[in-house]
Formats: structure tokens, sequence, C-alpha cells
């Protein structure tokens, strides 16, 4: 990473270092670490340490525009759940859940709907705009539209767990899950574009070969 | 300097370090080549194979550094591999270090026969 890079491209080459077999690398932003979900797709054999150049800067359009596609559905998908469901569901809904899955705060159903629409239909901006910004440079696409993707996914996810029957059960499963909505669609979204931008230089090469 | 704290493989892993510019690109200069290959024909030489890990962001840095370059290219056996070969400037870069090399190996061969 270098001192002029934008955030995007900073996010983009953090969680998409495939050459890189480490599995955490320095975060982006803050302290800590960030998984490296380029180092997992190789050694899960679904893609070559060296598959790009540059990683995402040969990823075609299309595949950034299809990219976005899931952070809009889920921000689609907040609205119209608050827009059917919401005159039916209680006054409180959770906000806060313990290790074991217990509800262990909640808010009121108006700030709740605010949280949840902010957390998915910024995001879904933001994803919308890297996807249809060509100027843009591929890595730092990615990397907006990678964070576009896991915010959304997230709050999507917390808009489910919300509107759970029985909210005083415990469910076990609720951290697990919300880790599985904050990684999954992100890894297999730059695993998308990384895969779309081999093909381009494949098909660039191969037609130079000729 | 090495001693009873500095066992063998950590003093051969140190070398490795430093040779493995050298190595890789004495190889890709003989032939054009893909990473996974690359690692195998490392390997047929224990005292410098080294592993995918390390290769891949060795080859990423050479390229940066312009010394190598990258062509996708079809295979008889499977999908297309990315090949590695040298530019104008690795070679130039290749032979400033096997001179710097020979000079080593002199100087290092007349000191250990002295001692």
């Amino acid at each position: 990473m270098t001192g002029s890079e934008s955030l995007g491209e900073r996010a983009a080459h953090t969680w998409w270092a495939p050459a890189n077999p480490r599995l955490f690398l320095p975060r982006a932003l803050g302290i800590g670490w960030d998984l490296n979900f380029g180092a997992v797709a190789v050694k899960l054999g679904l893609i070559e340490p060296d598959a790009e150049n540059v990683p995402f800067e040969s990823t075609p359009d299309s595949a950034f525009r299809l990219a976005a596609v899931l952070p809009v559905a889920c921000a689609a998908a907040t609205i119209a759940h608050y827009g059917v469901r919401g005159r039916s569901l209680p006054e409180e809904l959770p906000s806060n859940w313990g290790l074991t899955g217990n509800v262990t705060r909640k808010t009121s159903k108006r700030v709740a709907a605010w949280a949840d629409l902010g957390l998915t239909v910024l995001p879904a901006g933001l994803a919308c705009w890297a996807a249809s910004h060509r100027d843009t440079p591929g890595p730092e696409r990615a990397g907006l539209v990678a964070t576009g993707t896991m915010l959304a996914t997230v709050g999507a996810a917390t808009t489910v767990l919300r509107s759970l029957p029985n909210p005083e059960k415990k469910r076990w499963w609720i951290g697990p899950a919300l880790l599985k909505a904050a990684f999954v669609p992100v890894g297999a979204t730059l695993l998308g574009l990384a895969l779309a931008g081999r093909a381009a230089e494949i098909e660039r090469d191969l037609a130079t070969n000729d | 300097m090495v001693n009873e704290e500095i066992p063998k493989e950590v003093w051969g892993t140190q070398i490795r370090k430093g040779l493995a510019d050298l190595a890789v690109l004495t190889l890709l200069a003989r032939e054009s080549t893909y990473g996974s290959d690359l690692v195998s024909r490392l390997a047929a030489h224990p005292a410098l194979a080294m592993a995918s890990g390390t290769v891949y962001p060795l080859l990423n840095r050479l390229k940066a550094a312009g010394l190598l370059s990258t062509r996708w290219q079809e295979s008889p056996l499977g999908p297309p591999r990315k090949y590695y070969s040298l530019t104008p400037e690795g070679n130039r870069a290749l032979e400033a270090m096997r001179a710097s090399w020979k000079d080593v190996v002199t100087d290092l061969t007349n000191i250990l026969e002295e001692s």
C-alpha cells in the first residue's frame, strides 16, 4: 500500500491480495487486521495467485454493474420490508444481541428503521456510484463496491434479525449469521470481479497472440 | 556468523532470500514459464526451493520493478496460463546480478581458503 492510495484502493488491496499468502493483513482504515479474501480464494483453489497483473485493473464495467446489484437488492428489500411490514412490527425492536444470541437492548421502531435504511441505502448508493464511474481506477471501484456490499448485507441481515418472532428467544446462530452476512457476500463479490478481470486479461492476451 | 545458535535451515533461508531474485531471473532468462512451473523448477534444486507463497510475491515485485512482463497463453493441458518473461531491463539487471554474484563467490572462496 502507498500513502497516495484512496480509501477504496486501500480496502481493495487489503481485502484482495491473492499473491500474498497471509490470511490477515493490516486494516485499510484504523487498527487491527482484515481478512485477505484473495488468499482464501487461492487456498480454496478458486483463482491463481497471479490471475491479474493488478487486481481489478482489467475488470470490465459490466462486472462492476453486476456487482452493484446485490447492495441495491439489499436496500430495496429493506425499504420494502419497512414499507409493507412496518406498521405490524412491535413498537420496540432489538438493537443489540449477546454472545449467546439473546437480545440485550431494544430501540424504537423508528430508530431501528432509519438505522437499517441508512445502513443499506447509503452503501447501495456508494456501490452504484463506483460501478457507474468508468474513469475511476478499477481497484478503487472494487474497494468501494465491496465496502458498499459489506455494509448493505449487514444492514439487510440486521433488518431480518430484528423482525424475527419471539425476540426474547435465545438464538445462538445470530452471531455466526451476521459474520456470514458480513464476509461471504463481499468475498464472493471480490472473487467475481477478479475472475472477470482475469477473463478480460486472457481475452486480450490471446487475441494479440494470434 | 554461523554458530550453534543458528540452525542450518535458518542460515539457508537467509542465503535463499538474498539469491531468490537471481535464481528466478536466471530460470526465466532460459525459458519463459508460468508461476507453478517456476515453483517446480526451483524445487528441483533443494537449496533454492521456495514455496509458492514466496515465489508469487517475488514475481509481483519483479514485475512492478519492470524486470518481468506477463502474457496469458493457451495451455495444451487445461486452462490458459500466465507466462513470465524477462524484459530488456530484466536482462540488464540479470547481467549485473551475475557479475556481482561472481565477484562475491570469488572473494568468499578466497576468504574460506585463507581460513
